[in-house]
């Protein structure tokens, strides 16, 4: 084997990936050649230090949810698309969306005792006229369906959210801050929101 | 862990991945995981060093993984399973550098030099410090070679370059390692500066 090939092939012969008769081959060179043996020499420091670099790493726990849920997103298509062409009579042919419609003004009012010491209940309004002084306050989102009353008021109470009507046909809820917020502000909250994979869409309300 | 193999003998790591990346081809849960968990830990490591950033390192570990099961059915055997693995990892990791920008820099071959002078460095991290002054691709090479234990046929599948590209790369990646080591305080061999040629 001449030089420059054997000189080539010396990483992978330290690294040890060399098929047999090259690494035989790169080897018979390298004892008659005092350039690749003194080269050797600086690759096995390099391949050493390697070594001890891993050695001194360690991976952080191993942790199945994230991607488990992320293949379970994958096994529901378009499921944002869906949640938005979801009819009325959808929503009643599903017992716990029901249960949720039903549940919700109870839960409107609950949550905005609990979150909001003194706010007044708020009136049901329908989702597409916000008025400009309440919009400042509003952002729209929809939940995952797994989501139950006791997480949702957690999930809400994390951001000093309070439900504020919803949800609507379409299964939209709109929450209220606990005071009025700019756009960039409340897209901040939205997007905290968001984190939670049972938030499935949280945008701020725009006043019209 | 999934049950891999109808005999009892204990499959090659090469082999036992074949056999769960078959398995997940049928939807299967469990054997994804046993495939997760064979992988995590070199190719956070792979990632980490990429990216600089455990997290964005973790996070792109996940894209990885999930493209694995998008996409086992679409493995056609012409490589190692590890091999497949690591170029997604390979792809996804430089999409990430794209993303923030900070690839910029590493890009950029003509690294002050003298900023080495005094950088601390041990046994341990003496290389991965000097790894961060080479190209992005001359320093996948020698990673992949010295950390991922690849062969040059391997890291051509991985990069998606030929071999002599490879090889070619390599052969830069040396050289310019030579340059920076010493200034690294290189333990153990002390290579000169423009002895080799
Ligand atoms: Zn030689």
């Amino acid at each position: 084997m001449l030089h420059a090939e054997a000189n080539s092939l010396l990483p992978w012969l330290i690294n040890g990936s060399l098929e047999h008769a090259q690494s035989e081959a790169v080897q018979t060179h390298a004892s008659s050649c005092v350039i690749c043996r003194k080269e050797l020499g600086q690759l096995r420091a390099l391949q050493t230090s390697a070594e001890q670099f891993l050695a001194s790493q360690t991976a952080p726990a191993i942790d199945m949810r994230r991607i488990n849920q992320r293949i379970d997103k994958l096994a529901t298509p378009s499921r944002l698309q869906n949640l938005w062409s979801v009819t009325r009579s959808n929503i009643v042919a599903r017992p716990w969306r029901f249960a949720f419609v039903a549940q919700s003004a109870v839960v409107a009012i609950v949550a905005t005792m609990v979150l909001l010491p003194g706010a007044r209940a708020p009136e049901f309004r329908t989702l597409s006229k916000p008025t400009a002084e309440n919009a400042q306050r509003l952002i729209r989102a929809v939940f995952s369906p797994t989501l139950t009353l006791a997480e949702l008021t957690t999930l809400l109470g994390e951001q000093d959210l309070a439900l504020y009507s919803g949800p609507s046909e379409r299964g939209v809820y709109t929450l209220t801050t606990s005071r009025p917020l700019g756009v960039t502000e409340r897209s901040a909250i939205a997007a905290a929101l968001q984190v939670d994979d049972r938030v499935l869409f949280a945008q701020p309300v725009t006043a019209q | 862990m999934a049950d891999v193999s109808e005999n009892t003998s204990t499959p090659d790591p090469a082999g036992l991945d074949l056999a769960l990346l078959k398995q997940v081809c049928g939807r299967d849960r469990e054997a994804f995981s046993a495939l997760y968990c064979r992988f995590q830990p070199k190719l956070f490591g792979y990632l980490r060093r990429m990216l600089r950033d455990a997290c964005t390192a973790e996070e792109v570990l996940d894209d990885v993984m999930l493209v694995v099961w998008k996409d086992a059915s679409k493995f056609r055997g012409k490589s190692a399973v590890s091999t497949w693995v690591f170029g997604i990892a390979y792809r996804k990791g430089l999409a990430a550098l794209g993303k923030e920008k900070r690839y910029q820099s590493r890009l950029d071959h003509s690294v002050d030099e003298a900023s080495l002078v005094g950088h601390t460095t041990t046994p341990d991290n003496w290389l991965d410090v000097g790894l961060q002054h080479l190209s992005v691709d001359h320093r996948q090479i020698i990673d992949l070679t010295y950390f991922g234990g690849f062969s040059y046929d391997e890291i051509a599948a991985i990069v998606g370059c030929p071999v002599n590209t490879v090889k070619t790369r390599m052969f830069h990646a040396r050289r310019r390692l030579q340059v920076l080591l010493p200034k690294l305080g290189e333990p153990r061999v002390k290579a000169t500066q423009g002895q080799v040629k």
